[in-house]
């Protein structure tokens, strides 16, 4: 599967193992707030709270890169 | 308890799979529609491995369908009836969203910029300026939204733009044959905007267009 292409603000390009593992990493990310936050809405008896996975999710968040995570990614590559 | 994973056809197939609590999902048909299912003697803990767990499921059953609505994680019903009445309350709206979603995945996309409401706190002197600086950075936020989402969105069936702050989200539901064409365009629009961090995700099940009416938002 092709990775998505990331460059640090400083205009250096990511490389590919760190594209590729910041792929997997946004994919995952955005997989876990879907399955909490969209799809078919069902009333049913039961609804898990989801408030300590909501606690996960951030902590995912903040492992996903930012524009300075990437710039400090890049450089530290550099 | 019954748990819900996900809607498709009466004709659709559930390949054998173990879901949140290790049951075997099952298909229950209701109506034109089915849903993948799981019977548990109670509540799965909400924790990352079972909505991992769920999203395997809804996966597996993606991989296996044309048409699959995946269901919200942490849905469950007492038994049976309780299930067939939700569903049949709901069917006319799920039998619609099935043509939308047919074929077809979803892709996400992060545009990740600077935080400019943090910025502008940090050098703004006046209420004025700070107000002036951050429209700016809103147009701005807008700018790059009208350059990423507008071609992307004419590449896909139906689009949504998504809660991000700072930056830009969006889900796009692609044809799946499209789908490295989708990702080439997603390329090149980082090629063009390299300040921008550009990011996509694999193909996912269309979650995000599984509670709405289909359309280019």
């Amino acid at each position: 599967m092709a990775g998505v292409q990331l460059r640090a603000s400083r205009g250096g390009v990511l490389s590919a193992g760190r594209q590729a593992v910041l792929h997997d990493q946004l994919t995952l990310v955005e997989l876990v707030d879907r399955v909490l936050n969209s799809g078919v809405v069902l009333s049913g008896d039961i609804t898990l709270s989801v408030a300590g996975v909501d606690l996960v999710y951030v902590g995912l968040r903040v492992l996903l890169a930012s524009v300075g995570t990437l710039d400090g990614m890049a450089e530290a590559a550099a | 308890m019954i748990l819900v994973y996900a809607v498709f056809e009466e004709s659709g197939v559930v390949p054998v799979l173990a879901g949140v609590g290790g049951e075997t999902v099952e298909s229950r048909a209701v109506g034109a529609l089915a849903v993948a299912t799981g019977t548990v003697r109670s509540a799965p803990e909400p924790t990352e491995e079972s909505v991992l767990a769920h999203a395997s499921v809804v996966d597996a059953l993606a991989a296996a369908n044309d048409a699959v609505l995946p269901v919200r994680f942490g849905t469950g019903f007492a038994d049976d009836r309780a299930l067939v009445t939700e569903l049949e309350a709901q069917a006319e709206r799920l039998r619609d969203l099935l043509p939308l979603v047919r074929g077809c995945a979803e892709i996400g996309v992060v545009v990740t910029t600077r935080d400019p409401e943090a910025v502008t706190r940090r050098s703004a002197s006046t209420g004025s300026e700070y107000l002036h600086r951050r429209l700016a950075a809103q147009r701005e936020e807008d700018r790059v939204a009208a350059a990423v989402h507008e071609p992307l969105t004419r590449l896909a069936r139906a689009a949504a733009r998504l809660n991000a702050t700072p930056g830009f989200r969006a889900a796009y539901l692609v044809e799946r044959p499209a789908v490295a064409r989708f990702r080439d365009a997603v390329h090149e629009l980082a090629r063009r905007r390299p300040e921008l961090a550009i990011t996509s995700t694999k193909p996912l099940p269309p979650y995000s267009f599984a509670s709405r009416v289909g359309g280019r938002a």
